[in-house]
């Protein structure tokens, strides 16, 4: 009980492993990439995400970034930099690929 | 006889007392600017918790869009230095952003950077904040070999 009242205001990563799992895994169960369908997935993805982290009700604030790329040997990086509370807030990233692409989505949880 | 009598001194001494302490306080009104400063208490009321200083998308979009150009303009990719090189463009823009006077904010600065070989890219985000005080920018940048989307998150701390 103690260590939940202590949790309560802290981002923990390991938590929303699952939710941002999930989410990409309904959003494009076993598709390739497809161009005019690539929009739909990222939307989709960020709102599915969100709407699961809202539904933990935490104080927090979230952004979720989804990105896709298409697979054709061409590499890409991705780094983000924050300032803010240690302590509190903190991110998760999460990459997932399939035969033709990669979705990499991310989440930041600032603590109010 | 005697038990009426002081009966009605003591309610004319109340009165009185009364009497006195409203017309102290009425003209001892405390007025903020006599108080001392830790007695001062200001009162906002249209908007609470409002941020002495805003996050600006505008200012913001162009300070991104200027450390894309002079980092990125004529570079080629290459897999051993675009780490270094995508994180010197994360703490730059930090770096900025921190000059830019935000008190009491919170910033998250994502960026990509990727090689350009006509593939499809697709990037969204989803933010869940107080609209009335948080704000995002994002500027893109592309040449022949590269590609680079950045963004900057600003949330306030009430």
């Amino acid at each position: 009980m103690a260590r939940a009242i202590l949790d309560e205001g802290v981002f923990l990563a390991d938590e929303i492993n699952g939710i941002i799992k999930d989410s990409i895994d309904e959003a494009i169960v076993s598709s390739q990439f497809n161009h005019d369908k690539v929009t739909h997935w990222t939307n989709g993805i960020a709102e599915v995400c969100m709407k699961r982290l809202t539904n933990l009700a935490k104080p927090f604030k979230y952004i979720v970034t989804c990105v896709i790329m298409q697979k054709n040997g061409a590499g890409m990086i991705t780094a983000t930099s924050c300032f803010w509370d240690r302590d509190t807030d903190g991110s998760r990233t999460i990459r997932w690929e399939n035969k033709s692409m990669y979705v990499i989505v991310t989440v930041f949880g600032i603590a109010i | 006889m005697t038990d009426s009598q002081t009966t009605t001194t003591t309610t004319g001494k109340i009165e009185s007392l009364l009497e006195a302490h409203e017309t102290l306080s009425a003209s001892a009104d405390p007025k903020p600017e006599d108080l001392p400063p830790h007695a001062r208490v200001v009162v906002h009321t249209d908007v609470p918790y409002a941020p002495r200083c805003r996050f600006f998308p505008g200012k913001a979009k162009e300070m991104i869009g200027a450390i894309l150009k002079e980092k990125l303009t004529g570079a080629t990719y290459d897999a051993d230095t675009a780490p270094m090189c995508v994180r010197e463009i994360t703490d730059a823009i930090k770096a900025k952003l921190k000059e830019m006077d935000l008190d009491r904010y919170k910033l998250v600065v994502q960026a990509v950077l990727g090689e350009q070989r006509g593939q499809g890219f697709q990037m969204s985000c989803r933010c869940f904040w107080d609209p009335n005080t948080d704000n995002y920018a994002h500027e893109s940048f592309a040449n022949d070999s590269i590609f680079c989307v950045a963004g900057a998150f600003a949330m306030y701390l009430y």
